[in-house]
């Protein structure tokens, strides 16, 4: 039985709602017949289109990934723009720099020994900031944010920005027991006065990008042993132990399906555990709840489990993770389980 | 005095939609009547434009356009938007929940998805309307233009040109 018939304005108002990211999908809808090629050429529904998806996440432009063989933190690298769509900023490398996170349109690097540089690739424009001289580490990384409340950072290029730095220090056997962090308003010039935290376990912090889940700004340390969350309201740092943690595996932070921190554990053999952190009932502590399991072997064309394989980045506003193994680099859309190659490495995100 | 007592009724009217305790009769194509909450019915921004207007709220509203099976979903869904509350985030997921569920269902056929679309674009009912056409997009995605053809019935018009220039755009992709 062929199908009830869906009137022309109907037909527009489903192409309307057709994903701005996948120049695909709308190529193949403009293959299927005569009216639905012209609505998908025509001027005022592009509009439309626009209009209609400017309300939701911004794109995913392309990923920043350094250019070296051999990552090892504040060894002279290019950082390169990796794109995803059509889109070229202005200048593609930038050499000796180090990015260290990627948010609301901006790319923060390391670059100096003591200064962060927030660079926005769509206007170029470069603004440099000294590291706060209150916290003396070893081992540093920081995040970027936009800092207008309820922005939907379509538009927000050149405005103010809020930047977290922590880093590691008081060594014992080794280890780094202890790590402070202070945030920077780009309005104010100032460095807020440093929050520190101990644990009995080595902080030393991972150099994967952050992740901004609710009020906060996450850090991973080494080997997914403890996540420090730093809270942009009161300025405090803590300390978030994982679920469970894979001795010869991976971890990354991600954002949940409704916005909640999320963690996204390889177990060192072939699947990759997704965890969310969410709110206990009646307002009680939060907990982590195991969300979904992907199987590599159904997802990645190559997979080896006696082959190293690493989770490097994630796409915040997205459910792209990108993975690392010896036959290349990989974005996977967590929803729909699927992989792509990218092709080369790719250590940070651009939204 | 006549301004007076018109004041009187209009106040008189609005608490009495403010309270959604006015029941409406909505009758579908095939002459079967379905009696709603009105707060359930203004969900309908036709219906919702013709009860303000004052019209013939005590006769109910003959539906045309829109027969019984298609009716009855299409009141399922506000009702529950309607006459739920949904001011704290339990009531917000209740109702995400509900529509999620909702929408899975209607997924399953086809044929009745698009009903619904058509029912909910002749009654202006925004969430709903938003809901069915976004499950038709997704249904779109990763599909052939074949089986987008078969998937809505429509039949294969375009010309040679047209198959050129689509070979045209494909490599330039």
């Amino acid at each position: 039985m062929a199908p009830p018939e869906l009137t022309d304005d109907v037909v527009e108002e489903i192409l309307l709602r057709l994903p701005p990211d996948d120049p695909s999908c709308s190529a193949r809808a403009s293959a299927v017949c005569k009216p639905w090629r012209r609505l998908l050429s025509d001027p005022v529904f592009l509009r439309r289109h626009r209009a209609f998806h400017r309300r939701r996440a911004p794109p995913l432009l392309g990923f920043i990934h350094h250019f070296t063989d051999e990552p090892v933190r504040r060894i002279p690298c290019f950082a390169r723009f990796g794109p995803t769509t059509a889109f070229r900023p202005a200048e593609q490398e930038r050499k000796g720099w180090w990015a260290l996170d990627c948010r609301h349109g901006r790319v923060l690097f390391q670059c100096s020994y003591v200064e962060l540089a927030v660079w926005d690739p769509m206007t170029g424009d470069v603004r440099r900031q000294r590291e706060p001289d209150d916290i003396v580490c070893a081992f540093s990384t920081a995040a970027v944010l936009c800092a207008v409340p309820g922005c939907d950072h379509h538009d927000c290029h050149g405005g103010p920005f809020v930047l977290v730095f922590v880093g590691n220090d008081g060594v014992y056997e080794g280890n780094f027991l202890m790590a402070s962090a202070s945030s920077y308003s780009s309005e104010t010039g100032t460095w807020t006065a440093p929050s520190t935290v101990e644990h009995d376990e080595s902080l030393e912090l991972e150099s994967k990008p952050s992740v901004l889940a609710g009020d906060a700004v996450h850090f991973l340390t080494y080997f997914g042993k403890a996540i420090l969350r730093y809270d942009l309201t009161n300025l405090e740092l803590s300390v978030i132990l994982p679920p469970v943690a894979y001795g010869d595996g991976d971890a990354l932070l991600m954002t949940a399906e409704d916005g909640e921190l999320g963690l996204a554990l390889f177990d060192g053999e072939a699947s990759i555990h997704l965890w969310a952190r969410v709110a206990g009932a009646a307002g009680g502590d939060p907990g982590w709840v195991r969300r979904n399991m992907i199987n590599l072997y159904a997802v990645l064309p190559f997979f080896d489990p006696a082959h190293s394989l690493s989770l490097v980045g994630f796409a915040e506003g997205t459910d792209i993770i990108f993975l690392h193994t010896t036959h290349g680099d990989y974005r996977m859309e967590l929803s729909h389980c699927r992989s792509a190659s990218c092709g080369r490495r790719a250590d940070a995100s651009v939204g | 005095m006549a301004t007076g007592s018109g004041a009187a009724a209009a106040a008189a009217d609005a608490e009495e939609k403010e309270s959604g305790s006015r029941m409406i009769t909505l009758t579908s194509n095939e002459g079967k009547a379905f009696v709603v909450t009105e707060a359930s019915a203004r969900q309908s921004a036709t219906i919702r434009s013709m009860v303000d207007d004052g019209g013939c709220v005590d006769k109910g509203f003959p539906l045309p356009n829109v027969d019984s099976k298609t009716l009855a979903r299409v009141i399922q869904y506000c009702d529950e938007h309607g006459n739920k509350e949904a001011h704290t985030v339990d009531e917000r997921a209740a109702l995400a929940k509900f529509d999620k569920d909702f929408i899975a269902e209607l997924d399953a056929d086809k044929a009745f998805l698009y009903d619904v679309t058509m029912a909910a674009n002749y009654l202006h009912i925004q969430g709903l309307f938003a809901l069915t056409t976004q499950c038709i997009a997704d249904t779109i995605k990763g599909k052939t233009p074949e089986e987008i053809r078969t998937a809505f019935g429509i039949e294969y018009d375009l010309t040679a040109q047209d198959e050129e220039e689509i070979k045209e755009e494909d490599t330039h992709a």
